[in-house]
């Protein structure tokens, strides 16, 4: 735990460290991601929120035993209960890995099959999940507009692949 | 005894009680979370259980609206399924057994 609160110049350090030089732009517009007639979906978005997206599919890749919040149980029979979330919470690790893995393989195409945009879905939803559940993460973002901005995009991106998917 | 494993996690929850009737329906429950966006929730809904939208949208207001909605009841194994499922999708969900 910090004994100090970063300074407005230390935060953009910070931040500047994260993303770079991105030149950042949300999804232009419901046309960023759109079924074609061949049933696939096409791909409009820039090569920096490409990047954005790639970075977000590692940070759920490395934080799958985080981010999705604690587990709490409560059982007459804690050892049956243990072995079901533990199950339970494998499997969903097990998906959102094999995601992850789906979105960096195919960050740079122009066309996403429609698992392979599903799994776009689910990944940057879940890096959301994880920013906005992480105490540190959503302190990070109020302090610093460019960070919402990236959640904002985060959030535009999985508005329009929930509407366009079908 | 039985019974009972209850378990309750962010994404998955499974709650019994120790005199519940094995016969007895499942019933998949989704909470409220502030995270999920409204039409994420929506499409999540029909993929996963091939709802209408209609149907689809109406069981998202009722989670948001009143914080859980019983979007699927039935047999135990497939109501863990669903409940598995949903969690791959970042929704909090619970297991209850019909009273």
């Amino acid at each position: 735990m910090p004994d100090r609160e970063l300074t407005p110049e230390e935060v953009d350090a910070a931040f500047a460290e994260l993303v770079g030089d991105l030149e950042l732009e949300e999804p232009a517009s419901d046309s960023a991601f759109a079924l074609t007639p061949r049933g696939t979906v096409a791909v409009r978005i820039s090569d920096q929120v490409r990047m954005l997206v790639a970075g977000m599919a590692g940070a759920v890749a490395m934080n799958l035993s985080e981010g999705f919040g604690t587990v709490s149980v409560e059982a007459e029979d804690p050892i049956a209960a243990l072995e079901k979330e533990h199950s339970l919470r494998q499997a969903r690790a097990e998906t959102l890995a094999a995601d992850a893995r789906t979105v960096i393989e195919t960050v740079d195409h122009d066309e996403l099959d429609l698992d392979s945009a599903e799994a776009w879905l689910r990944v940057v939803n879940a890096w959301r999940i994880q920013i906005l559940s992480s105490e540190a993460a959503a302190e990070f973002v109020r302090l610093h507009e460019g960070a919402k901005e990236i959640l904002d995009i985060a959030a535009a991106i999985v508005q329009i692949l929930s509407v366009e998917l079908p | 005894m039985s019974q009972a494993s209850p378990i309750i996690t962010p994404g998955i929850g499974t709650e019994e009680k120790s005199d519940q009737k094995t016969d007895k329906p499942w019933k998949v429950i989704v909470i409220d979370d502030p995270v999920n966006l409204f039409d994420y929730v929506i499409r999540v809904f029909q993929k996963v259980f091939g709802y209408s939208e209609a149907k689809a949208r109406k069981l998202t207001a009722e989670v948001h609206y009143t914080g859980r909605s019983v979007v699927w009841s039935g047999d135990r194994e497939k109501a863990e399924y669903y409940a598995e499922v949903l969690g791959t999708y970042s929704l909090w969900t619970k297991l209850e057994q019909d009273d």
